[in-house]
């Protein structure tokens, strides 16, 4: 079975539903003992759901047309 | 790319080209089409955006770096053969203006080009072990929840912030996020654990239960 640290290792491929069949085991298995590191797991995928649902960083409004505007005024 | 290794020979440009969404307008835009590059404009520019916004940290930087970026893919676009997509083409030329404008920076700022080269990571331990009392679909209908995530966001340092930009919210998988970047895969892997990590860290405080006796939940 995992310790913490070997859970954290495995963390990312086991949220991008990545993880060997045997690595995923071990990590449940460890899950099943560990209140914290199902807290972590938890709160880990949902920082990552938020960060994908909440659509930050749009682009700048006129963006795209100041780009065309250089690369029109510029001519090849 | 997705080639199993015993494959791994070089794949021909046309075959590569065939599999790209954007090969059709590539090809416009290489015979001297204006509105076919403005269409590849309109359909890359926030990807352009978010890899300079991961990498610089910084707005201003970030507009002129998506500027510079499809300057360049204007003037190079005859050179792309598409040995991979067009998208990945576009991407590591964004990455390398950021790259550039952080070393421009090092001699004004201690940010960040030792730190985004240096291969060792130290390990990151989660600290904060309380359940969060919402879940993440309630949370991201809240504006004030959306800000607080680009605010903390953008406090990771840049070889983070980058990886959670482009893996979380670009949506890259790992391996075009690792191939944009020029890092090897595992690389990639290690940081962006680190990002999510330290985000969740970050963010843990406004969303954890409070214990009993702490006041009530919100
Ligand atoms: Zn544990």
């Amino acid at each position: 079975m995992f310790s913490c640290e070997e859970l954290l290792d495995h963390l990312n491929d086991y949220l991008d539903d990545r993880a060997a069949a045997d690595v995923r085991r071990q990590l449940e298995a460890h899950l099943g003992g560990c209140p914290e590191c199902v807290v972590v797991l938890d709160t880990t995928s949902a920082t990552i759901k938020m960060v994908s649902g909440c659509r930050s960083f749009e682009l700048p409004a006129q963006l795209s047309a100041k780009i065309m505007a250089k690369i029109r005024a510029q001519g090849r | 790319m997705e080639l199993p290794p015993t494959e791994a020979a070089p794949v021909p440009a046309e075959a590569a080209l065939r599999r790209d969404d954007d090969a059709e307008l590539v090809a416009r835009a290489q015979s001297g089409d204006i509105e076919a590059f403005e269409a590849l404009v309109v359909r890359h520019a926030r990807r352009v955006y978010r890899v300079l916004l991961g990498i610089t940290g910084n707005h201003a930087d970030s507009e002129d770096g998506v500027q510079n970026t499809f300057l360049k893919a204007y003037q190079h676009v005859r050179e792309f053969e598409g040995a991979s997509k067009f998208s990945s083409w576009l991407t590591r030329i964004a990455a390398n203006e950021g790259l550039e404008t952080l070393r421009r920076r090092r001699t004004r700022r201690r940010e960040s080009l030792d730190d985004w080269l240096a291969e060792h990571e130290e390990s990151f331990l989660p600290r904060n072990h309380r359940p969060w009392q919402k879940n993440p679909e309630q949370l991201v209908a809240d504006v004030q929840v959306r800000e607080l995530v680009e605010k903390e966001i953008m406090k990771l340092p840049a070889k983070y912030r980058v990886a959670v930009m482009l893996r979380d919210l670009e949506q890259l998988s790992t391996e075009e996020a690792a191939t944009a970047l020029g890092l090897n895969e595992a690389t990639l892997k290690t940081r962006l654990l680190r990002g999510r990590l330290m985000l969740r860290e970050a963010l843990a405080p406004h969303f954890g239960r409070r214990r009993r006796g702490e006041g009530r939940d919100v």
